[in-house]
Parts: structure tokens; C-alpha cells; sequence
């Protein structure tokens, strides 16, 4: 199997600005 | 009292603390059972926890605050490796983000979908622009090399 790579879980983050903005 | 529980899901979201963070998250909702940021701030935890399942279940079991997180919730199915499911989910989403069409060609990859993949991913690489294309273009050799 050719190497692939799985790019798609790094655009699942944190939401911090929405954290940011109740904290 | 919300404002100091947020104080603590910052804190632990920015020392990747996702064990703490998804406590705090859960004390949120459970005081604020409609509360949108706390409720993806969890689903996110579990997801760099691996704990694809268990978001899933979270997601479904609380449909009012699931529109926030179907990028998630595709995603989670694709790790579960129920393809199908996950393509279905992203072709309901009302989004022309870039993330939807990286999450795509991966699904029509694994799908044996090799066309659409391909076109997809050659799509995507003419205007993205960050730290990932040369993982991108091996990604384009996999799928080329699957074509033949
Ligand atoms: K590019």
C-alpha cells in the first residue's frame, strides 16, 4: 500500500477563540 | 460562575490537557445544557484522545448542538472506517470549506473512488498553501499510483 496521509484530522482544533471570549 | 469555568477549559486547552478540559467542558454543559463551545470543545477533546466512538455517541445523542460539529462528526465515522456513512454526512453539510474537500478525496481514496480523488486533491493543491502540501502531493502519488 503507498504511503498516504491521513491531513484531514488536523483541521479538527480547539475552538480558543470562542473560549476566549467567554472567559 | 461560568466565566471561572471557562478560565479552566482555556487553561487546559492550551496545555492540550484533554482529560481536564473535557471535565470542565462537561461541568459546563451540565449547568448550560445548550452551551455550543463547551459542547465542541469536548468533542474535539475526545477526538485527540482517539476516542472517535465516543464523540460520535455524543454527537448523535445531542442532535440541538450537532450542527457545530458535522466536520467532526464525518471525520469520526472516516477514523471508524464507516466510509459510506462519513461521505454522506459531508455531502449534507452546507459548507464549500477547503477542510470538507481534504476530508472528501480522502474518503473517495479509501472508497477506491480513485478518479474522484484525484480530482479532488489536484483541485484543492492549486490553492492551498501551508505546511501540509508536500503530505498533500504524496497523498496525490498514492492515489495516481491507484489510477493505473
Ligand atoms: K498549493
Amino acid at each position: 500500500k503507498p504511503l498516504f496521509f491521513d491531513l484531514a484530522g488536523n483541521h479538527i482544533s480547539y475552538p480558543m477563540d470562542e473560549i476566549e471570549e467567554k472567559a | 460562575e461560568k466565566q471561572a469555568l471557562y478560565v479552566e477549559l482555556q487553561k487546559f486547552c492550551q496545555s492540550q490537557d484533554d482529560t481536564r478540559a473535557i471535565k470542565v467542558a462537561s461541568k459546563i454543559l451540565h449547568l448550560f445544557p445548550n452551551d455550543e463551545v463547551a459542547f465542541k470543545t469536548k468533542i474535539v477533546c475526545h477526538v485527540n484522545r482517539g476516542m472517535f466512538a465516543e464523540a460520535l455517541s455524543l454527537i448523535n445523542d445531542t442532535s440541538k448542538l450537532s450542527g457545530s460539529v458535522q466536520y467532526e462528526k464525518a471525520y469520526c465515522l472516516y477514523r471508524l472506517q464507516r466510509m459510506e456513512e462519513a461521505k454522506s454526512v459531508l455531502d449534507s453539510w452546507q459548507s464549500n470549506s477547503f477542510k470538507k474537500v481534504e476530508l472528501m478525496y480522502q474518503i473517495h481514496y479509501r472508497l477506491d473512488n480513485f478518479e474522484s480523488a484525484y480530482d479532488s486533491l489536484s483541485d484543492l493543491l492549486k490553492t492551498s498553501d501551508d505546511e501540509m502540501d508536500d503530505e498533500r502531493r504524496t497523498n496525490l502519488s498514492a492515489i495516481a499510483a491507484s489510477l493505473k
